[in-house]
């Protein structure tokens, strides 16, 4: 067991040691390795994840007995048959890993642990591309990174060469990926030189190069702006050194290599390119930054406040001391007891006031937070605003703006007392007494190790945990929703559920049973009476061997039994702040949502009929994915077009541009020649209305609700328009008439609302109109109602519609035939159902179903 | 808080052998708190020496107090694990009797809630917070009492100020929690405020009303942020009234100690040893407010369990034994029976009608009139507020649960299939079916398309919910089971969602074709169904208000009729720009002119048809 002190470490926190054998070796170049192994031991059930890394004990060549260690990545782990691979970069002169890996045989054993090791965890946000770095001795590591990432994602490979046969090194395919050999020179910044200086927005970096290497890289990313969460650097070897890989330069440098093109970069003075560039993943960071400065100050605030609160022990000991020196003297008792309170007065009032500012700050950042998402909203594009969305709203305004709200209000504060409180006291009682103020710190150490042997022997556990989590929590929701069936079948699922709860209360029992006693004793190791105990004992025997006066054991007494719980009291702290920390970035990602953008030039449209006209339009949600390409389309003034085609086709998409939901890839939509897109965005809501399937009412009165879009309308005119949509006799039903608040007090049935809707429509009076003929609509019952408001609707407006059931068409003026994004076929009804060709087989497909409803 | 954890706890033995295991393990903590008097005051005494033999009695009982508190562990976690293993069945076992209506959505995810955690929240709760707390509430008072025969006035001083301290504890997260609740309020009325304006932003935009300048939202917001500063009102006291009471105790009964010295009553050590003892004393209340968040943590998993456990269950009527089926009665009949969800709005106001065994009954009517809740209430999904539904001659209520549903095939409108494959999906209608018997019955219902179409065929997994399949599909596969069931009385409503494909139709004149044995009550929209059906109830404002054939109704020239030559016309209807405004309002006055007509004939029919002369005549039409 020579694994020197970090090996010692690593068992005593329970680190578990897998034994690998060799079961075979493959050379893929003269100078790189892969030895293939049997490891029985080392799955356990979990997931390996991408670019994980286990320690190797290497046998040293020369001191028999001896092992270092050295971290290698997985390589290909295969859980099914317990094999696992690890490449080695063979070179010389070789550390002991490498001698080993040289002089390896099929047979051989060799042991690992895995522990305290990290690998790849994509990031949350996805970033826009990733930034890979390394040489050989990386690649298992960035084979697995690449192997991982999504095919969308742009991927820029650097790699430093050392041997002419690292090129042959296989390396995972990417269909995005773009891969830089560079030959290395011995000069450390060759890399970081090759990293282009551009704007590397919302990138992410993986920096595994020599240690020399891979400093001068995330240097030369901090100068490019690349924020520190954002580049996950760990130098694999050192230049120079014998533990694992050694590399003298001139055996490896190529000499052919030019000097010029590298400069004389060296990572202290790396160019500060202007930090350009915008990461997303510092989003919450940017929403939190105005208050940081305040929440320090309070920090500050609090500490003090803290330090008060600790003020009527520090008296007590104080009147301890003097009643032990002095005797009792009731002047001596009184002035302190003067003092106390007047320390306390002062804690009170300084911890009010902070309480006040922080509500008061909190009351002011939480408006300014809702108030900039409502200005976001408006000038989102309406393409975002799905269910999804809606839920992302909800989220950034209730539950995250309640995290940042518990944040300043208390989270900080908490936090701060919580480590500043056992600290101070730490730090007087070494002033007292180094030595008791040591033993105390036993205790901790105990809890340390114990709760980590802990942690380490239940780590396939933890595994299993989560996944009965996620399968309760997943059959517990389709339990309750499906309750009616459930009960209808009462068998099947229903009881698989009972299954799955009695197997998950046996899994957690099996586990934590046995555990039960190791954490009462974790416990009890903490407790106060424990601490008590221990410095009594320990008091004692430094006053009796005189390193302590009676009078020193006072401040221990009184402050050092229950210090040792509130630091890992401190722990759980951490927790609400970094909740509230994720929560500020889930908002701030809302408001880094990309904009509708306002023109700097409003155009206007000109009065008289409205033409649109779609100019060579093409649409794509993601690059790689057209939606619409080619469009060419005019719509006459006072014409309805109807847009048909199979689903999939991008009918509603064609109609969501002319309303701006998304903006065109290429081409234009213009209104009367205008550009929509120079028109500013309440001048094209004005002239461009849309009826949808998807109905929102808002909590206020009919009145309102018909009036959204022309507040100023009087009673007369929401009620001709009301009239006009079928709803008027509806509205007269409910409790209050036009002034019922919907949701409150009435409500209203979906054909009903959608008649709403129609209301809404014909009140602001647009001259052109987009409309979805709605197949579903939401109760058959006042389907007629629905189509008789429509009828009324268009009359006289240039109409784009979009058809689902081509009965209902028959009488545009003109017929649009879409089909995989394309316009297909034009011409009316007649034209097109006389003619071979997509309408006429969707004309009689439809039919005979049509005549049977 | 705790005497509710304790009531869930089903070993009561465990519970009392955990209880007194406390009871000791606090007497001993503040007996070894106590045992520091004597051994400081001999320290101070300038003899140290002489306390070794009370630092032994320490040890001895600081020792007994890890054993008693090792043994109160496991009693914990003796009672933690049997609500780990069993709380999560009972909530299931209750949840299968309560009234689907009590399910309001808050409910409903308070029970997922409690079904997900409670059992590992409760049980960690016992292990780990409850042992704790108890222990810091008796161990002051049992050190006020020790305190007693040493310096009466001490322990007198000790004790009263437990209940102070509680007292303090309890006001400050009273308030603390009064402030979060009313931010939460606030926050909720901001937040569905700023909801709606995304949901409404094509009609704002339109306004120029879309930003947060006096704007509904902009209200909303300034009220939000009103109240977030009236919660300095709570937070204040919440935040600063523990801490002062506590110094304020550690104050006032180190200057009780000091008196009493200065009456000569204690010696120096004496006071100097009292003074550490009083700050152990006031310790365990430092813990209780630690654990206070977690604590509430603890309350709101035990009021989400209790919630569920409380709820209603649908039991057999009072007095009434299960009882029999008659041989020869109607599959089904109604009595006069009343439902509201609410108290006070009645959803069926005394409906009555009968179903003849083997026939199909088909409910019509415009939507809210109560149709689903009437498929519902013969599964006993619902209790009845008043009369009786009879199902094969016997009420309901008297019915066997387990029985009752055993003879009901149900294709609900919201079809809920559950992430698993599409053929165990259907296999739920009857676990034990064959191969074959799954396959015809999904042939029956149309899914062979569907098969073929899915990406592995049978063996496809649905998705949550079904997500994987459209409505229609969905539906399907709903009947496919209810099919495979083979239960003698059908109940279907059908999908709106589906209404325009083909195939729906072929599938319920599938299911109407599987033996005239079947018993059919059918809530229709589709015209086709409504035309098999031997038997159609037009239901509005939770009445029967015409039924009879589609022969008769039509003859009746009444509500049915009106509503059945409107959904004619929605089925032909074209959409045409040229449409005459005035083309709008004809339908509706015509249906106006006939429901007029039709309103005393409707009743008639109705009233006969449900052996009811007395029902009153129903407000069908307004003006």
């Amino acid at each position: 067991m020579a694994r020197g002190y970090a090996g010692a470490m690593m068992k005593t926190f329970g680190a578990r040691e897998h034994t690998l054998t060799v079961a075979s070796i493959d050379d893929l170049t003269p100078h790189y390795r892969r030895l293939t192994f049997d490891a029985p031991t080392l799955f356990d059930g979990q997931p390996i994840p991408p670019a994980a890394w286990v320690r190797l004990w290497a046998p040293d060549p020369v001191r028999p007995g001896r092992e270092h260690q050295r971290g290698y990545t997985l390589v290909d782990p295969d859980p099914e048959n317990g094999r696992v691979c690890l490449d080695f970069v063979l070179h010389e002169p070789a550390g002991p890993a490498c001698v080993w890996a040289a002089n390896v045989r099929v047979g051989d054993t060799v042991q690992i642990t895995r522990w305290a090791s990290g690998h790849f965890e994509a990031p949350s946000p996805e970033p826009a591309g990733y930034l890979l770095v390394g040489d050989a001795a990386a690649l298992p590591g960035i084979n697995a990174i690449l192997a991982s990432l999504p095919a969308g994602v742009p991927v820029e490979v650097l790699l430093e060469q050392y041997h002419a046969d690292d090129l042959d090194i296989p390396l995972v395919s990417h269909p995005r990926r773009t891969v830089t050999w560079l030959p290395a020179t011995g000069d450390p910044g060759v890399v970081a030189a090759a990293v282009a200086e551009r704007d590397w927005s919302d990138w992410y970096a993986w920096v595994t190069c020599e240690s020399g290497v891979t400093k001068a890289v995330q240097a030369r990313l901090k100068g490019l702006g690349f924020p520190k969460s954002e580049i996950k650097g760990r130098a694999y070897w050192i230049k120079g050194k014998a533990m694992g890989a050694t590399r003298s330069p001139d055996s490896d440098a190529p000499a052919e290599t030019t000097p010029t093109s590298t400069s004389t970069t060296t990572p202290a003075e790396a160019p500060a390119v202007a930090g350009g560039g915008r990461w997303r993943s510092q989003a919450g960071a940017r929403l939190l930054a105005p208050l940081k400065t305040k929440l320090l100050l309070a920090g500050a605030f609090q500490a003090i406040v803290t330090l008060l609160h600790l003020a009527p022990y520090l008296v007590l000991a104080e009147l301890c001391h003097r009643l032990l020196r002095d005797g009792l003297t009731a002047e001596g008792a009184t002035g302190l007891g003067i003092l106390a309170l007047s320390l306390m007065a002062a804690g009170t009032v300084l911890s009010g006031v902070l309480v006040v500012a922080m509500h008061v700050l909190d009351a002011r950042f939480g408006h300014h937070v809702r108030t900039t998402v409502v200005r976001k909203l408006a000038r989102l594009p309406l393409g975002w605003f799905t269910d999804r969305t809606s839920g992302r709203i909800k989220q950034a305004v209730q539950d995250d703006a309640a995290s940042v709200h518990y944040l300043v209000t208390h989270a900080v504060l908490d936090l701060v007392g919580a480590l500043v409180a056992p600290l101070a006291v730490l730090v007087y009682l070494f002033s007292v007494s180094g030595w008791l103020a040591t033993i105390l710190l036993l205790p901790l150490a105990v809890f340390g190790i114990l709760s980590a042997r802990m942690v380490a022997s239940s780590t396939s556990e933890l595994a299993q945990f989560t996944v009965w989590e996620g399968r309760a929590g997943s059959e517990a929701v389709a339990y309750v929703d499906a309750l009616a069936v459930v009960r209808a079948y009462d068998a099947g699922p229903a009881g698989g559920f009972r299954a799955t709860l009695d197997e998950r209360a046996r899994f957690l029992e099996r586990w934590q049973r046995p555990l039960s006693g190791r954490k009462t004793l974790v416990d009890l190791v903490t407790r106060p009476l424990t601490y008590l105990l221990l410095i009594i004992v320990a008091g004692l025997a430094l006053i009796s061997g005189g390193l302590l006066d009676a009078a020193g054991l006072l401040p221990f007494l009184l402050l050092g039994v229950t210090f040792g719980g509130q630091l890992l009291a401190a722990a759980y702290g951490m927790g609400s702040v970094r909740e509230a920390t994720t929560a500020a970035q889930r908002i701030g990602l809302l408001l880094d949502e990309p904009e509708l953008t306002e023109p700097d030039q409003p155009a206007t449209v000109r009065a008289g009929g409205h033409t649109v006209r779609f100019e060579g339009v093409s649409f794509a949600y993601t690059q790689d994915h057209p939606v619409l390409s080619g469009i060419d389309l005019e719509l006459a003034p006072g014409t309805m077009t109807a847009l048909v085609g199979p689903s999939g086709a991008g009918k509603s998409t064609l109609a969501a541009l002319l309303a701006r939901f998304h903006d065109v890839s290429t081409g234009r939509i213009t209104v009367n020649g205008a550009d929509i897109r120079d028109l500013p965005l309440a001048e094209l809501y004005r002239t461009v209305g849309f009826v949808f399937q998807d109905v929102a009412l808002i909590r206020a009165s009919v009145h309102d609700n018909i009036a959204l879009a022309r507040p100023e309308a009087t009673r007369e005119e929401v009620e001709r328009a009301a009239r006009a949509a079928n709803l008027h006799e509806r509205v007269l039903r409910l409790p209050h008439g036009y002034d019922t608040v919907l949701g409150d007090e009435g409500r209203l049935s979906g054909g009903e609302a959608q008649r709403l809707t129609i209301a809404r429509a014909l009140l602001a009076d647009p001259p052109v109109l987009v409309l979805d003929e709605a197949t579903a609509f939401a109760d058959p019952e006042s389907e007629h109602h629905v189509q008789q408001a429509l009828s009324t609707l268009v009359a006289g407006r240039t109409v784009l519609v979009i058809a689902h059931r081509l009965h209902t068409i028959t009488g545009a003026d003109a017929v649009v035939v879409l089909d995989g994004g394309r316009i297909v076929q034009r011409g009316t009804h007649a034209e097109l159902v006389s003619a071979p060709g997509l309408y006429r087989e969707l004309w009689h497909a439809s039919t005979p179903l049509e005549t049977l409803a | 808080m705790i005497p509710q954890a304790l009531r869930l706890v089903a070993d009561r033995r465990a519970l009392a052998r955990y209880l007194a295991l406390l009871l000791l393990a606090s007497a001993l903590r503040a007996g070894a708190v106590l045992s520091l008097v004597p051994l400081l005051a001999a320290v101070f005494s300038g003899t140290a020496g002489t306390a070794w033999p009370w630092a032994g009695a320490l040890a001895v009982l600081v020792a007994a107090g890890w054993l008693a508190d090792y043994a109160v562990a496991g009693a914990g976690f003796t009672i933690g694990f049997e609500l780990l293993t069993t709380i999560e069945t009972r909530i299931v076992d209750r949840l299968q009797r309560i009234p689907l209506g009590w399910l309001t959505p808050e409910r409903r995810a308070e029970a997922q809630r409690a079904l997900t955690s409670s059992g590992r929240e409760l049980c960690q709760g016992f292990a780990w917070l409850v042992s704790p707390a108890a222990n810091a509430l008796t161990t002051p008072a049992f050190i006020g009492l020790g305190l007693l025969p040493i310096a009466w006035p001490l322990g007198l001083a000790a004790l009263a100020a437990v209940p102070l301290l509680l007292g303090a504890l309890w006001g400050s997260s009273r308030c603390l929690r009064a402030a979060d609740d009313s931010y939460a309020a606030a926050s909720r009325e901001a937040g569905q405020r700023i909801i709606e304006l995304a949901q409404a932003q094509p009609a704002l935009r339109a306004a120029g009303r879309a930003g947060a300048d006096g704007t509904a939202v902009g209200a909303a917001l300034d009220r939000q942020r009103r109240a977030v500063l009236r919660l300095i009102g709570f937070g204040l006291p919440g935040q600063v009234l523990f801490g002062l009471a506590t110094q304020a105790a550690l104050l006032g009964l180190a200057a009780t100690a000091v008196v009493l010295g200065l009456r000569g009553e204690l010696s120096v050590p004496e006071i100097v040893a009292l003074l550490i003892v009083v700050v152990r004393f006031v310790e365990p209340f430092t813990t209780l407010a630690e654990l206070a968040p977690a604590l509430q943590n603890l309350r709101g998993t035990l009021s989400r369990v209790l919630t569920t456990l409380n709820a209603p269950a649908l039991d057999a009527l009072p007095g009434e034994a299960v009882g029999e089926t008659v041989g020869g009665a109607a599959a089904l009949e109604f009595r006069d029976v009343r439902f509201g969800y609410e108290p006070g709005r009645e959803v069926l106001a005394g409906v009555s009608f009968t179903v003849p065994r083997g026939s199909t009954t088909a409910v019509v009517g415009p939507s809210g009139s109560g149709k689903s809740t009437l498929l519902a209430l013969i599964g006993r999904f619902h209790e009845v507020g008043g009369g009786a539904i009879l199902v094969d001659g016997l009420d309901v209520r008297a019915h066997d649960p387990a029985a009752l549903l055993g003879r009901l095939g149900i294709v609900f409108q919201d079809v809920y299939l559950f992430d698993a494959t599409l053929e165990e999906n259907i296999r739920l209608g009857n676990p034990e079916a064959t191969d074959e018997e799954v396959r015809a019955a999904a042939t029956a219902a149309q899914l062979d398309e569907v098969v073929r179409r899915l990406p592995d065929g049978w063996s496809t997994r649905v998705g949550e919910r079904g997500a994987a399949l459209s409505g229609g599909e969905r539906q399907r596969v709903s009947i496919a089971r209810a099919l495979l069931k083979r239960a003698p009385i059908l109940l279907l409503d059908e999908a709106t969602a589906a209404l325009d494909t083909g195939n729906e139709q072929a599938v319920v004149s599938a299911l109407e074709a599987t033996g005239r044995e079947r018993t059919t009550v059918i809530v229709a929209h589709r015209l086709s169904s409504i035309a098999r059906a031997d038997q159609i109830l037009f239901l509005e404002h939770g009445r029967v208000v015409e039924a009879g054939s589609l022969a008769e109704l039509l003859a009746l020239n009444g509500r049915f009729a009106a509503y059945w030559h409107q959904r004619e016309a929605a089925a032909g209807w074209q959409l045409n720009r040229t449409t005459p405004a005035t083309d709008a309002d004809a339908p509706t006055n015509a249906t106006a002119d006939t429901t007029a007509d039709a309103t005393t004939a409707a009743t008639a029919t109705a009233a006969a048809t449900a052996g009811d002369p007395a029902a009153p005549s129903p407000a069908v039409h307004l003006p």
